[in-house]
């Protein structure tokens, strides 16, 4: 792997956005994920490869930390942010078509649910790790879930709720969006969630974490 | 022995005739909306009343935060209201209301006489040193705000001691609470949000001003933070705070682990609320589970949140015939 690359992945496991970004301290006044995506992509590299090669590895490495809670949730919020400079440069080049995400990730916190930060975790996690991310917020209905599927053909779909009140809403958007799309995979968590409940409901996998999510994406796509 | 007496005692380990019958959470809106439908009178609404309804021991809780009327509330859930230092120098004066006037000195003056009397047990609710600023700047930019902003947060923390101390001094004039929770909310379901350095830098030396002042009145210091907070509480026994609640069982919280673990640790709640809906038997064995727990001491059974508005009214009624149940069991001597 380029040295470059790993300057960009050891940037964005340690959440340095740019230049003049003071965190973290020790890397004060050095390039960050910004300037170095830049300057990959200014040396030829592809976009495909710095997206596996740099990004994908810093952000695969702060989310295993924080599975084995290593880590906290600024940590991952400081990485994210890194990685969305970074990805700013190589976005233009997935709107063309010249580069291509490993899938589609549709993600949003059920219909009656408010609490986002969990869903933007997962969310930040798996476009780190190289999916297409389509966010559809918070309160999201399972029409408009269904709307995002047909939407973007052989999507994945990632179901939050935080309230013991609107898991049950997960339940009639897996029933909705496999029955009007068989085969679609749907994954869901979430602090009152189980893996019983989500057997319960007939989704595909549960996980307590963004990292379960994106290991779960990678083996669908395997 | 009269309802304060009970709780003091129990709070300080010492035998009790029986546990207090006190729902520490009052009941979702939803919850007692599905409720008036199946039995409870519609004029009740409010969660003293409905406590009166259900025999339940009496309390009553003041919350007191740092803002005045005229700031404004966030946009959406987790929104914030500011983004930086400079917007926290703009909403200053929306915020830290003088202490005195904070506080209702009516409505406290006639809960010291009920609580003088033994008839009722008083709580006060201070916002914590996490739970604060992000309330002001929202969830996401609090958490990056640990890195981005060190000083911001430490502006709003050194500004919500001074009003917490102010507080407690004008509160404890009229009405001394039984005890205080600060309210955090910082874990999540697999353990605290934020490492064991972001809270020493950030909460402890606050904590360590306003905890000494807390016990010197005699009040018990609680910290109500959702989530898995195993690893919370030797930060916060560290800071002088000894009580928790809510302890989720959804978030995998063991009170038998947590108490085996710090044999002096203070509980309020850690009845698994999910088990409500499943009958009685179900929700027995969750009694059950705790029983060794509560005949230690030091622990108020409550539902371990809020009465989810999946449980009927009946399914309630069965939980409250099993708490006065167990109530009784965990005060008895244990049987030769």
């Amino acid at each position: 792997m380029a040295e470059i690359l790993e300057q960009l992945a050891m940037c964005i496991e340690r959440g340095k956005v740019n230049a003049s970004s003071p965190y973290p301290p020790d890397l004060k006044g050095q390039e960050g994920a910004d300037e170095l995506c830049k300057k990959a992509l200014d040396d030829g590299l592809a976009p495909n490869d710095i997206l596996a090669n740099g990004l994908v590895v810093g952000m695969n490495a702060i989310g295993r930390k924080f599975s084995k809670n290593e880590v906290f949730v600024p940590d991952v919020l400081m990485a994210a942010k890194a990685m969305t400079a970074a990805m700013e440069h190589l976005r233009p080049f997935f709107d063309s078509g010249e580069a291509t995400f490993k899938g589609t990730f549709v993600v949003g916190t059920v219909q009656g649910d408010l609490h986002d930060i969990g869903k933007n975790l997962v969310a930040m996690v798996v476009e780190g790790g190289g999916y297409k991310v389509v966010d559809l917020g918070v309160d999201v209905s399972p029409e408009k879930f269904l709307d995002a599927v047909k939407g973007n053909p052989g999507a994945t779909v990632g179901l939050s709720a935080l309230l013991t009140t609107t898991m049950v809403n997960m339940e009639k958007t897996v029933s909705l969006v496999k029955e009007a799309v068989p085969g679609t995979k749907v994954i869901v968590g979430g602090a009152p969630l189980t893996q019983e409940f989500a057997d319960k409901i007939g989704a595909d996998a549960y996980s307590p974490d963004p990292q379960g999510a994106l290991d779960f994406l990678a083996a669908a796509s395997a | 022995m009269d309802v304060r007496t009970r709780f003091q005692r129990l709070m300080r380990f010492e035998p009790v005739d029986r546990l207090p019958l006190l729902e520490w959470a009052t009941w979702w809106d939803k919850t007692i909306e599905r409720w008036h439908g199946e039995g409870l009178p519609p004029e009740l609404v409010e969660g003293g009343a409905i406590r009166d309804y259900f025999g339940q021991d009496a309390y009553r809780q003041t919350w007191i935060p740092p803002r005045k009327p005229s700031c404004p509330a966030p946009a959406y859930h987790g929104a914030g209201i500011l983004a930086d230092l400079q917007g926290y120098e703009d909403m200053r004066p929306h915020l830290y209301p003088d202490a005195r006037e904070a506080i209702d000195t009516a409505t406290l003056e006639s809960w010291a006489e009920r609580q003088a009397r033994g008839e009722m047990v008083v709580w006060l609710t201070l916002e914590g040193f996490f739970w604060y600023p992000r309330t002001l700047l929202g969830i996401q930019r609090h958490l990056c705000a640990f890195y981005e902003q060190p000083e911001t947060l430490h502006a709003m923390n050194r500004d919500l001691l001074e009003f917490n101390l102010a507080v407690l001094e004008a509160l404890c004039a009229v009405c001394t609470p039984d005890f205080v929770t600060f309210a955090e909310d910082m874990a999540y379901r697999s353990g605290p949000m934020i490492s064991r350095a972001l809270f020493d830098e950030f909460q402890a030396p606050y904590y360590r001003r306003i905890v000494p002042q807390v016990l010197e009145r005699g009040i018990i210091p609680f910290v109500d933070s959702d989530g898995r907070v195993e690893q919370l509480i030797r930060w916060f026994l560290d800071v002088g705070i000894d009580g928790f609640l809510p302890l989720e069982r959804q978030a995998g919280c063991d009170v038998a682990a947590i108490r085996a673990g710090h044999p002096g640790v203070r509980f309020i709640g850690g009845y698994d609320k999910m088990c409500m809906t499943l009958g009685e038997a179900a929700m027995r064995a969750e009694f059950d589970r705790l029983l060794p727990v509560l005949r230690q001491g030091g622990f108020l059974v409550g539902v371990d949140h809020q009465t989810p508005p999946a449980v009927p009214l009946d399914a309630y009624r069965v939980y409250l015939r099993l708490l006065e149940e167990y109530a009784i069991k965990a005060a008895a001597p244990p049987a030769a």
